[in-house]
């Protein structure tokens, strides 16, 4: 338990108001999008500036007490679950867009502004912020720092370390560094893409300095519509393989068809094997005629339709059923669990034929919605939390399905992270050695393992442990 | 001595006796004048690792070398025993035509690579100078790039997977063969940049990108190198969406066979894509501005615009051609004014919109103080690659440091990327107070806590 001095400390410093340490409001912390594992901190503290941040961390860092980041919540992995951390930090409060350079296409936000802020603030001067995971409607650009968020237009445009050129970063002992800048090329190791990604393990993000990019020229959407999965996927390939890169390619399988149909009416054959979103940008000219070759390659592989969104509005109706299908499974199961395997996207074919077949055996429905164009796959487990041992089921099958991509060749995380979740599942990809690197790193940041303990690596010994669920956090 | 042949004993006992060299053989492996015991050419990443173990065991110090084409770049080693060269790492692992992606081993030179690639259309969109001779490991530790970082990134966008070798020999990896993945911590990013000071690195997995259908190259002539940027600008601000916009001065255009200062623009894409774009540039520029080049001449400009940052002026080539010769080897200029001029070559970073005043600024400067300058910028990127040629030590020494002055004032970043040893003495090749330094010197200390690797070489002497 923390002491009551360390909380009056910490109202010391952020105020009153930013104190939460009331058992029912701490219930909104105690998991974020994973919810198979739940447990919630003694403290939440929500900074309103990076002095604020600093200060708490040496605070903490004077007592010896661990901390856990928090952005808006929204991650897959538990990366923000306490795990023998009594302290959560929120970044939510610090949520100012600090400045923006239009001319240099450049722009410094605050870590708990949210992502599609950064693109509504500038979208007026034809700019926007690519990396659009999901959630961009409520994640936050530091909680996108941390776990290198991904999103459907990823394809083309790259994932958040692409368009991050510098942070600043509050390391454990409550010192401010400022690592890479405004400018391309900074001398010295790129710490600000080690920084991208860590799962929020080095220290706090404060502000993040984002690239910017023009908004493309024209856009066009298609919807293509199979009979099923396995001609979707080589619709993908062949695409692919004629040289053509889309702003974005997804697929969604015939069970989340029918949820985001029953929610979002949009007019998607409910019968549909699978449908592929595809959406080609660029300059205006030569767009046709690469939607032609693009239906054309749909209908070689067997599309029952081609539809091509004929205007902005029907394209943002089909975004919103492809980014809110997550909500929209709620309606199919009282809870659902999300994997993000990656496999070379060749492969995607074979992995779904193995989800398939792994959700038979455990007698668990599995939907797919996912970024087919990279390989990277999103089954949904649906099950019933109250059912302990559909929860035990749903564990074993994400696992096996996560060993399945490792067995293609690929990894057990595209865009979502390690966190709680998939930690047992690290050295199916990385040797001790590069585990024991990969640790060291992190000393070099938090020398006392502070900063969001129990993420991302095996506990010492535990190394060859492959066979459960890591299992720190109370259920 | 006994000590010295048991070691050359057990060194050509793992790679074999000949490739194990020693004495004059070592010659072409000379760094800012220091020349190595030993070269090692080490066939596979196993042999490799034992080198790496022997030379820890023996506390030899190492610099990896690829074809030496950027030897020159840094500080002047504080030891150097060993080099270990990956010339034999010449294998593409795998080329995944269908995924996209390629693993491919350290000593494969870029050219041959992207030869490999485009049997399937593909090629790694990067380009650096001289990519006949700049091997993927030297493309990474160097972070190298050319024109095209503009619409295809750096090594930074493109490496999805690395294996190094640590100097004590251990082998380990970071990311994977698969486009998309966060598992773990980016070892890439750590390693691209890292300037051979962390490990050796050993294999490499891209994503790979389409070779476009068609390339076209256009010059909008200007007056001044900040005419020139402001005119690319301009281009990037227009809806067109080029692969590359550079800016040259004067002297610099000269140098790739044209006259006077001007932007170069590069098109690629389908041909109703570059013929739209064309038409812009020409409502853009005027269609008596806009020079389009025959599809023979652009060819040849864009690449002498990607040699352009490999090169120094006034002393030629600074790699010979069929050799690893260090490229800084060239005779030193005395102190004194005289027939040998002193080439240097720097690369600068700020933001795009003080690229111009700065670059006009350098160029002023540089008349006053008798100095040639030939200068070529990335003009969407703020980067420029500069380089000058003085007759004498002092006038270029004077020079630099005003540069670095400039340079600071426009809160950007200098590199002195070739630098006569002379001058290393005086000029230091990096900025000094890079930002997050302290914790750059603490990963050096746990990756290589017997700094065994390119020591002294790097940022604040890492």
């Amino acid at each position: 338990m923390l002491e009551g001095c360390v909380l009056s400390a910490l109202r010391a410093i952020a105020g009153d108001d930013a104190v939460i340490a009331r058992p029912n409001e701490l219930r909104v912390y105690e998991c974020d999008g994973y919810t198979l594992e739940k447990s919630a901190p003694e403290v939440v503290v929500l900074p309103r500036s990076t002095q604020q941040v600093a200060d708490i961390l040496r605070l903490l860092h004077r007592e010896r007490i661990a901390f856990v980041p928090r952005g808006a919540g929204t991650g897959l992995s538990g990366g923000c679950l306490p795990v023998d951390a009594p302290v959560m930090i929120g970044t939510s409060r610090m949520n100012r867009i600090v400045e923006i350079d239009f001319a240099n296409r450049r722009a410094v936000v605050e870590a708990g502004v949210v992502n599609l802020s950064v693109t509504n603030a500038v979208a007026q001067k034809g700019l926007l912020y690519a990396p659009d995971p999901s959630s961009q409607q409520a994640c936050t650009i530091g909680g996108n720092v941390a776990e290198n968020s991904g999103g459907p237009h990823t394809l083309k445009y790259g994932v958040t370390t692409n368009h991050v050129l510098g942070v600043e970063l509050v390391l454990p002992n409550g010192e401010v560094v400022q690592l890479g800048g405004t400018v391309e090329d900074t001398p010295g190791y790129d710490l600000t893409g080690l920084v991208v990604g860590a799962e929020g393990t080095f220290g706090i993000v404060t502000q993040v300095i984002v690239r910017l990019i023009r908004q493309p020229e024209a856009c066009k959407t298609l919807l293509g519509i199979f009979e099923s999965v396995d001609d979707a996927t080589a619709t993908v390939s062949g695409i692919i393989g004629a040289g053509i890169i889309p702003a974005a390619l997804e697929m969604m399988d015939q069970l989340i068809v029918e949820a985001v149909q029953a929610a979002f009416h949009f007019g998607f054959p409910t019968d549909a094997g699978a449908v592929l979103i595809i959406e080609l940008d660029g300059l205006a000219a030569g767009l046709d005629s690469q939607v032609q070759r693009v239906a054309e390659i749909c209908r070689a592989h067997r599309a029952c339709e081609v539809r091509v969104a004929k205007d902005e509005a029907e394209r943002a109706a089909l975004w919103k059923s492809r980014k809110r299908a997550f909500g929209a499974v709620g309606r199919l199961a009282p809870n659902y669990c999300t994997q993000d395997g990656v496999v070379p996207r060749t492969k995607v074919p074979d992995i779904l034929r193995r989800i398939t077949e792994i959700g038979q055996r455990y007698q668990l429905r599995i939907g797919n919605v996912f970024h087919a164009g990279d390989g990277n796959i999103h089954p949904i487990l649906l099950f019933d939390e109250r059912d302990a041992d559909q929860v035990r089921r749903v564990l074993d099958a994400g696992r096996e399905i996560l060993e399945a991509c490792v067995a293609l060749g690929g990894s057990v995380t595209g865009e979502h992270g390690i966190g709680v979740e998939k930690i047992a599942q690290m050295p199916l990809i990385f040797s001790p050695a590069d585990l024991l690197v990969m640790s060291q790193l992190r000393r070099v940041f938090d020398p006392q393992l502070r900063c969001n303990p129990g993420k991302i690596f095996p506990t010492p010994g535990a190394c060859v442990e492959t066979t459960q669920p890591h299992r720190q956090a109370a259920m | 001595m006994s000590d010295a042949f048991d070691l050359i004993a057990r060194l050509r006992n793992i790679v074999g006796s000949n490739a194990v060299a020693t004495g004059d053989a070592t010659h072409n492996f000379i760094v800012d004048d220091l020349r190595p015991q030993y070269v090692l050419f080490p066939a596979t990443v196993r042999q490799l690792s034992r080198c790496l173990s022997a030379a820890d065991a023996a506390d030899l110090t190492v610099i990896p070398v690829g074809n030496g084409t950027q030897l020159g770049i840094g500080r002047v080693p504080q030891r150097y025993d060993v080099a270990l060269s990956t010339q034999k790492l010449r294998r593409i692992v795998a080329h995944e035509a269908a995924d996209m992606t390629v693993t491919v081993e350290a000593g494969v030179t870029l050219a041959d690579l992207n030869a490999a690639l485009a049997l399937a259309g593909q090629r790694l969109p990067l380009d650096p100078p001289h990519p006949e001779r700049t091997t993927i490991g030297a493309l990474i530790a160097t972070d190298a790039c050319g024109p095209l970082r503009l619409s295809q990134g750096k090594v930074r966008d493109l490496l999805i997977g690395i294996t190094v070798v640590l100097g004590d020999g251990t082998p380990v990896k970071g990311g994977g063969r698969v486009v998309k993945n966060v598992a773990g911590y980016d070892l890439m990013k750590l390693f691209t940049g890292s300037f051979g000071t962390l490990g050796v690195i050993v294999e490499a997995t891209f994503k790979v990108r389409p070779r476009p259908e068609r390339e076209a190259v256009f010059v909008i002539p200007a007056g001044r190198i900040d005419a020139a940027v402001g005119r690319g600008l301009d281009v990037l601000a227009a809806p067109v969406a080029p692969a590359f916009v550079e800016a040259l001065n004067r002297s610099a255009m000269q140098s790739v066979g044209g006259d006077g200062a001007a932007v170069v623009i590069g098109c690629e894409g389908s041909t109703q894509e570059i013929d739209v774009q064309r038409e812009r540039l020409v409502a853009l520029a005027g269609r008596e501005s806009l020079r389009v080049l025959n599809d023979a001449d652009g060819g040849r400009l864009s690449a002498a615009l990607r040699d352009f940052q490999g090169e120094t002026n006034g002393v030629g080539p600074a790699v010979p051609a069929e050799s690893t010769i260090s490229p800084l080897s060239q005779p030193k200029a005395a102190g004194t004014a005289g027939p040998t001029s002193v080439g240097l070559r720097c690369k600068v970073s700020v933001v795009s919109s003080r690229l111009a005043a700065l670059l006009r600024g350098i160029e002023d400067e540089a008349e006053h103080g008798g100095v040639d300058t030939a200068m070529l910028a990335h003009v969407g990127s703020g980067v420029g690659v500069i380089r000058f040629t003085g007759a004498a030590d002092e006038a270029v020494r004077g020079f630099a440091e005003r540069l670095r002055a400039l340079v600071r004032k426009s809160g950007g970043w200098v590199t002195f990327d070739a630098l006569p040893v002379a001058l290393k003495r005086h000029i230091d090749p990096w900025d000094a107070d890079v930002p997050g330094l302290a914790l750059m010197r603490g990963i050096k200390q746990t990756l290589d806590p017997k700094c065994r690797l390119s020591p002294g070489r790097f940022v604040g002497g890492i």
